[in-house]
């Protein structure tokens, strides 16, 4: 038996040959137990056969154990259940037999005509036996017996002798109507059975309908239910209908013409159709193993996997053994394996279950099919470099975790490397842990990078030798020398096909040749790469979006040139010698020359993909080899990007293994990087300051060089940030540097970092920007730890502060602002938005100034009044510095850097109360910082220096006026006013600005001042402007008061009548009283007060409820009766005291507004409910009207009786 | 994300050759081969959609008609059917007519999705169109199906036939499980004989 296919998935021997034997009956039907030991045959003459199956060294062989002649006709089907020691026989007479394994004595089931029979073994319940007969040519009948174990059976089998057989109990049995001559098969499906009755496949669930109900059978009888699942058409009809049970997956395949459908318990197709048309021969039967389905054909057997659909070994019959066409051919899979059976011969645990054997059979042949261990197959198939096929099975035992495949993932990345598939090997490589596979394995492939931890780990990974199939791991170099000698252009084209640069010309490579392009001697090119040459300059820079590494991989190249001439130069001997055979050298070694860099390049960002993933796993050996390697590699890919980053992360890299190799690059980045990384900041600092001064300057475009040194500059400045990486005394003797090169980076440094401010102080220039930085660095941490300011701190930052904003504008300097001649007014409050009595006092408009909106000096910041708002803010309510801001202390977007300094300065100020004023005054007077003197004042308590500044030096009458209300009381008022009036000598009084305070103070300034201040020969057009707005300002004022007066004088008399009114309806109770109607005394009853206009009905609720009010206090007797009562409309009884009617809602609205609004919001006189009230009033009391006192018997005949209206009930009185 | 993912039963129908298995290729694996092979039985892929929160199990059925018989077992539980025909060749329309049929009669879910796609549209432009888009067009218009011309070769209008039908399917509805009452067409079933239990 030949193997056609590579793939080794069963191995064939014939087993028997009974073509010469003396009983030449042929075989109906074969058996095989699951183990592979016992081998059933049944013969045409109703012959039983047992066979002992012999696995020796030579072979298999079966020899006789047992022969019986057990039924009258040939035996049709042999079922095993091994693990019940039973035997299941059919014959062609329609009988079935259930056999004890040992004896194969037996009973026949009570049963007839039948033709076909399965077995199941349910989890957990005894074997299902089902069994088809055909009573008659219109129908199947189907029936199913449980075969219960001996002992838990009732009457055992009469037949028994040693043993007891298991008594078949009846569970179900259902009849399907079939014309069709013959069953062909039948298996069970989970619950069902799949038929096979001449060309149909039907579905049986003898239990009833499945859950999902698809049954089409509705109304079946006793629950059994039946359907087609297919007929086989015409045209498919050529190849006979079989099928086969996968017993592990509950499905089974139906064979219908070239197809192979394999369908689920409910009979829906599952899969991809199983691929038959190659066959080139007709199935003549199935079995199917593990994930394997094997079809017997007359001139094979055909091993299919059941997954992709498609035949994966071919097991060819030996000539002389061919079965005759058309001859009937049995297969048998291993008899079913019961839960608790052990492995089934060699077989592995397969994707659909185990892979047991297989009996095929013709009339006089039997052979074994015996699966091969995955493991085996796949050494097979890795030993052939049969690398697809095998990664298929490796996938599957890595999946199902076996322990072989971790080996022959390993095995298969070994032989990959050797044929230089080095993306396929990595991907091997990344699935063995480090119990598996250790990176440092792969070390013999860079000699020159890993001499110094080869030898201590030498003894170690020689061992690892897998299957044993690869040879040792040589140089990387010598490795893709000897492949590229072994492979010939054609090969490399079918590999490589974007490479078809083949001129045709064979590569006959000598070994002697091949070995010297060995590894470099020794590792004395420490400078240079292993390679020494860049690959195709496509790295350079790696992306370096800083373009730090261009220039370096630039070189890199520069050398790998170099490298490759000492390479060809090695070479030029063999090569001259090859010139007298060949054509061609020259295209030959550049072909090769184009090849191995592309080998190169993939072996390089494989096994650095490889090293980055594999250095994390924990149990990785030799770790500070790995990484030094790794980063040698990235080197030699020309990545200065990721060395660096690679540099950045924790490693172990052996700094002084790769310090002259990336020297030599001109990568001091990342040399100073990992020196960081190692902790040696020294060294890295220098580096670092090195490249950002310009000294190191790698060979590139001055464009690359700035963004090193921006780069080497920032990575300075993170690593003296860092508190562990750097210590203090590093930083401090660096920060004089960072200082000259960035004061920027100087600053983030310092402000990072906690630092003894005496150490950092000296080393800041004063006035500097970095200076007073840190010190309101240094305040705010101080605020924030909560520790007690420092005086001196506070001084310090305020006076650099102050000279800083000198420095930076020197205009400042001069004691007045060259602005002076245009009087400065910021946003003065809108008019309209003040309250109160200054309605509409506007202040004087005055040359050069606009009111609202106008310029602002001081501050961009616009948004906010710097008038405070409302009546008078509460003192201290608004900071000062605020206030001469304009609003807000924060610079706004637009500030400048000089205005966010002046803002900082004024909110230090206000802030800090640690300060030493008299010093910080001094350094501030007669310069132009103005606003920042007021706060200093304010502070001070100087509050006549800050309001000459505000109002005199600054010309701001507005701030001024705030400035007063938030600090002075009202009656210093006058001092501001004075001050514009007599600002001093040499000054002209501020008649504008005495109006503008009038207009807004005027409460508590008197205007007679400024008319007094006026110069007596002042002409009266020019005092004109100054009186009249005053004048104004005063009649309205007068007006207004006369207004208010007079409104509260209405509002008075309206209350006045209010009152009247509530005692007008005061009524007084007591014992004596008696009804007007009944003249009866009221006593302790309950009675009602009816108010005047209303009748004694009560004739709508809130009339009546308006009437509960007053009662006279009455005898506490009367409080239960009353109270009971009381909830009826319009009654009250008087237990409560004389109260006075609530003011109504307006009432108290109007009270509320007179008091808090000052008349604002008061109703025009006319409009007042309250005179329309006191008018009722009068009226009432004009008719003598006075509230009726009546008992509550009279006023309910009178009113609930009658109903009178309120003018008949009034009438009486 | 991944396991919101409904999973959507598919079968495509037509004519052999009208290139089924290739716009299937083309869709699951971005794939063409010129001389595909005819399928045999039925091929089945699975394919996700996951933007759409679809797994589309995907049944490419054989068009030779001697393969006709399995069709039921393939469309039976589908949630979509794509009827493909070439658009070069007027037999392959006829053809998907009856299928379309076929699906309205035996296949009980109301809420089945059809798509006709008449493919090879590519070949349309060098004159060997035989179905004039606008007479499939209507046709699809008044049986209520989707309807496409797609190129597998040229890979026009794939991803948005499969799209499309992805949108159509029902929201969050369970994978049709096979809702009973397939009607073999050559063979009607019996009906059992009336129980007479009781
Ligand atoms: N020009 C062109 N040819 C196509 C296109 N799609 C498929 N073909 C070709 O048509 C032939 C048949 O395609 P298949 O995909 O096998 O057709 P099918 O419908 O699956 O056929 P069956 O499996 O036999 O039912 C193949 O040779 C394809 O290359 C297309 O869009 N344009
Ligand atoms: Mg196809």
């Amino acid at each position: 038996m030949a193997i056609a296919s590579s793939r080794t998935a069963f191995t064939a021997a014939l087993l028997l040959d009974r073509r010469h034997a003396a009983n030449t009956a042929a075989i109906t039907a074969v058996a095989v137990d699951q183990a592979g030991c016992r081998l059933y045959l049944g013969l045409e003459d109703g012959v039983l056969e047992e066979h002992a199956i012999l696995h020796s060294s030579a072979g298999v062989r079966a020899s006789l154990a047992a022969r019986k002649h057990a039924a009258k006709k040939a035996i049709l089907s042999i079922q095993l259940l091994a693990a019940h020691g039973l035997v299941l026989l059919l014959s062609e007479d329609g009988a079935a037999q259930l056999l004890d394994a040992e004896t194969l004595e037996g009973q026949h089931l009570p049963l007839r005509h039948a033709v076909a029979m399965c077995v199941a073994m349910p989890p957990g319940r005894p074997p299902r036996l089902a069994v088809a007969t055909k009573p008659g040519r219109k129908s199947i009948r189907f029936v199913v017996y449980e075969l219960v174990p001996p002992a838990a059976g009732t009457a055992g089998g009469t037949y028994s002798s040693a043993r007891q057989l298991p008594h078949p109990q009846l569970l179900a049995q259902t009849e399907v109507p079939d014309a069709s001559s013959a069953v062909n098969g039948m298996a069970w499906v989970g619950g069902q059975l799949a038929v096979c009755a001449g060309m149909r496949y039907l579905l049986v669930s003898p239990f009833g309908p499945p859950a999902g109900g698809n049954g089409n059978g509705s109304g079946g009888t006793a629950g059994s239910q039946w359907q087609e699942l297919l007929a086989v058409p015409q045209d498919l009809a050529y190849s006979p209908a079989m099928l086969a049970a996968v017993p592990e997956l509950g499905r089974a395949v139906l064979v219908v013409g070239p197809a192979g459908i394999v369908v689920d318990a409910a009979g829906s197709p599952v899969g991809s159709t199983v691929r038959l048309e190659g066959l080139g021969a007709t199935p003549r039967a199935l079995a199917s193993s593990g994930p394997f389905l094997l079809v017997v054909s007359e001139a094979a057997i055909h091993v299919f996997s059941q997954d992709s659909g498609t035949e994966v070994q071919r097991l060819d019959f030996a000539p002389g053994l061919r079965p005759a066409p058309g001859q009937t051919l049995h297969a048998a899979p291993a008899g079913p394996a019961s839960a608790a059976g052990g492995r089934g011969g060699n077989g592995e645990a397969g994707g659909g279950g185990r892979t047991g054997c297989v009996a095929v059979a013709g009339r006089r042949l039997v052979w074994l099919c015996m699966p091969v261990s995955a493991a085996d197959q796949a050494r097979e198939l890795l030993g052939l470099r049969e690398f697809e096929a095998a990664e298929e099975l490796i996938e599957r035992g890595l999946l199902q975790g076996a322990a072989w495949a971790l080996v022959a993932a390993a095995q298969a990345a070994l032989l990959l490397l050797h044929e230089c598939r080095f993306e396929e090997a990595v991907r091997y490589l990344d699935r063995c842990p480090p119990s598996t596979f250790q990176p440092r394995q792969l070390f013999p492939l860079f000699p020159s990078y890993t001499a110094a931890w080869t030898g201590e780990h030498a003894g170690q990974h020689r061992q690892q030798q897998y299957w044993g199939l690869h040879s040792p791991l040589p140089s990387l170099e010598s490795l893709i020398s000897q492949h590229l000698a072994s492979t010939t252009p054609q090969q490399q084209q079918q590999r490589f096909p974007q490479q078809q640069r083949s001129t045709g010309s064979r590569v006959q490579m000598s070994a002697s040749e091949a070995s010297r392009f060995g590894p470099p001697q020794g590792s004395s090119s420490g400078s240079s790469g292993l390679f020494g040459m860049d690959v195709d300059g496509s790295s350079g820079g790696a992306g370096s979006p800083a373009g730090s590494a261009s220039p370096a991989a630039a070189a890199g190249r520069a050398q790998g040139e170099a490298g490759l001439q000492r390479d060809q130069h090695q070479v030029e001997p063999a090569a001259a010698a090859e010139q007298n055979e060949q054509q061609q050298p020259g295209s030959r070694e550049e072909e090769h020359g184009g090849r191995r860099r592309q080998l190169q390049r993939q072996a390089w960002e494989g096994l650095v993909q490889y090293l980055f993933r594999a250095r994390m796993i924990a149990g990785v050996q030799c770790l500070e080899g790995v990484d030094t390697l790794l980063l040698l590699l990235l080197a030699d890919l020309g990545a200065a990007r990721q060395v660096a980053a690679f540099a950045a992360v924790p490693n172990q890299v052996d700094a002084a293994a790769v310090e002259p190799r990336l020297a030599a690059e001109q990568w001091h980045h990342a040399l100073a990087t990992l020196h960081a990384a190692r902790g040696e900041a020294d060294l890295a600092l220098r580096i670092w300051r090195q490249v950002a001064d310009g000294q190191l300057a790698s060979p590139a475009g001055p464009e690359v060089q700035a963004a090193e040194q921006r780069e080497a500059l920032d990575s300075a400045a993170a690593l003296l940030r860092d508190p562990v990486a750097c210590p203090e005394a590093a930083l401090l003797s660096n920060l004089p540097w960072l200082l000259a090169v960035s004061q920027a980076a100087a600053l983030g440094v310092l402000t990072a970092r906690k630092l003894q401010p005496a150490a950092v102080l000296p080393l800041l220039p004063p006035a500097s920007d970095v200076r007073w930085r840190y010190l309101a660095h240094l305040v705010a941490a101080e605020e924030a730890a909560g520790v007690p300011a420092d005086p001196q701190l506070h001084t310090e930052l305020a006076l650099q502060l102050a000279a800083a904003i000198l420095v930076a504008d020197p205009l400042l300097r001069l004691p007045t602002p060259d602005s002076s001649a245009t009087p400065r007014r910021r946003v003065t409050g809108v008019p309209g938005e003040r309250s109160g009595t200054s309605t509409g006092g506007r202040p004087p408009s005055r040359p050069g100034s606009s009111s609202a909106g106008g310029t602002r000096p001081l501050s961009r910041v616009g948004s906010r009044s710097v008038v405070v708002g409302g009546g008078g803010g509460r003192r201290g309510s608004r900071s000062t510095a605020a206030l001469v801001s304009g609003g807000g202390v924060e610079p706004a977007a637009g500030a400048s850097a000089v205005d966010a300094m002046r803002l900082r300065l004024r909110a230090h100020l206000e802030a800090s109360n640690a300060f030493d004023a008299a010093a910080v005054l001094g350094s501030l007077q007669g310069t132009g910082l103005h606003e920042e003197l007021v706060v200093l004042h304010a502070q001070a308590g100087d509050h006549m220096s800050a309001l000459r500044l505000l109002a005199l030096t600054l010309h701001d009458v507005a701030a001024a006026e705030a400035y007063a209300r938030c600090w002075l009381v009202p009656g210093d008022y006058r001092a501001l006013l004075h001050l514009v009036l007599e600002p001093g000598p040499g000054l002209e009084p501020r008649w504008g600005d005495a109006c503008y305070l009038i207009a807004s103070l005027g409460d508590h300034l008197d205007p007679q001042e400024v008319l007094q201040a006026l110069p007596p020969g002042m002409p009266l057009a020019a005092a004109a402007p100054v009186v009249a707005p005053m004048l104004r300002d005063r009649l309205h004022r007068r007006r207004q008061a006369a207004l208010v007066k007079n409104l509260h004088r209405a509002r008075l008399a309206a209350a006045a009548g209010l009152r009247c009114d509530a005692e007008s309806r005061h009524v007084a109770v007591d014992e004596e009283r008696a009804c007007p109607y009944c003249h009866l005394r009221l006593g302790g009853k309950v009675f009602v007060v009816l108010q005047p206009g209303m009748g004694p009905a009560g004739s709508s609720p809130c009339a009546g409820a308006s009437a509960t009010a007053q009662h006279a206090p009455a005898p506490p007797s009367a409080s239960a009766a009353a109270a009971a009562a009381a909830p009826v409309h319009g009654i009250a009884a008087g237990t409560a005291s004389q109260q006075q009617q609530p003011p109504s809602p307006q009432q108290q609205r109007q009270q509320q507004g007179g008091e808090a609004e000052e008349g604002e919001n008061l109703p025009p006189p006319g409009d007042d409910g309250l005179a329309v009230a006191a008018r009722a009033l009068q009226q009432q009391l004009a008719d003598n009207q006075a509230p009726q006192v009546l008992c509550y018997a009279c006023f309910r005949r009178l009113g609930g009786q009658q109903q009178p209206a309120p003018d008949a009930l009034l009438a009486p009185a | 994300m991944i396991d919101q993912l409904v999973q959507s039963k598919l079968v495509l129908l037509g004519e052999m050759g009208s290139g089924k298995t290739s716009l299937v290729q083309r869709f699951v694996r971005g794939q063409y081969y010129e001389n595909q092979e005819s399928t045999i039985g039925a091929s089945f892929f699975t394919k996700a959609i996951p933007e759409k929160h679809v797994k589309f199990e995907i049944w490419d059925t054989a068009g030779q008609e001697r393969y006709h018989s399995l069709a039921p077992m393939y469309y039976r539980g589908a949630a979509a059917a794509i009827v493909v025909y070439d658009v070069t060749h007027p037999a392959s329309f006829d053809r998907a007519k009856k299928w379309v049929l076929e699906l309205r009669q035996n296949v009980q879910n109301p809420n089945l999705i059809i798509a006709l796609v008449g493919n090879k549209v590519d070949l349309a432009e060098d004159g060997a169109r035989q179905v004039p888009e606008a007479d499939a067009r209507t046709y699809a218009a008044e049986t209520g199906l989707l309807f496409f011309e797609a190129s597998a070769k040229t890979n026009v209008n794939v991803a948005e036939l499969f799209d499309e039908v992805a949108d159509r399917l029902p929201r969050a509805a369970a994978p049709q499980q096979p809702a009973g009452g397939i009607q073999l067409s050559e063979q009607p079933t019996p009906v059992p004989a009336k129980s007479s239990c009781c």
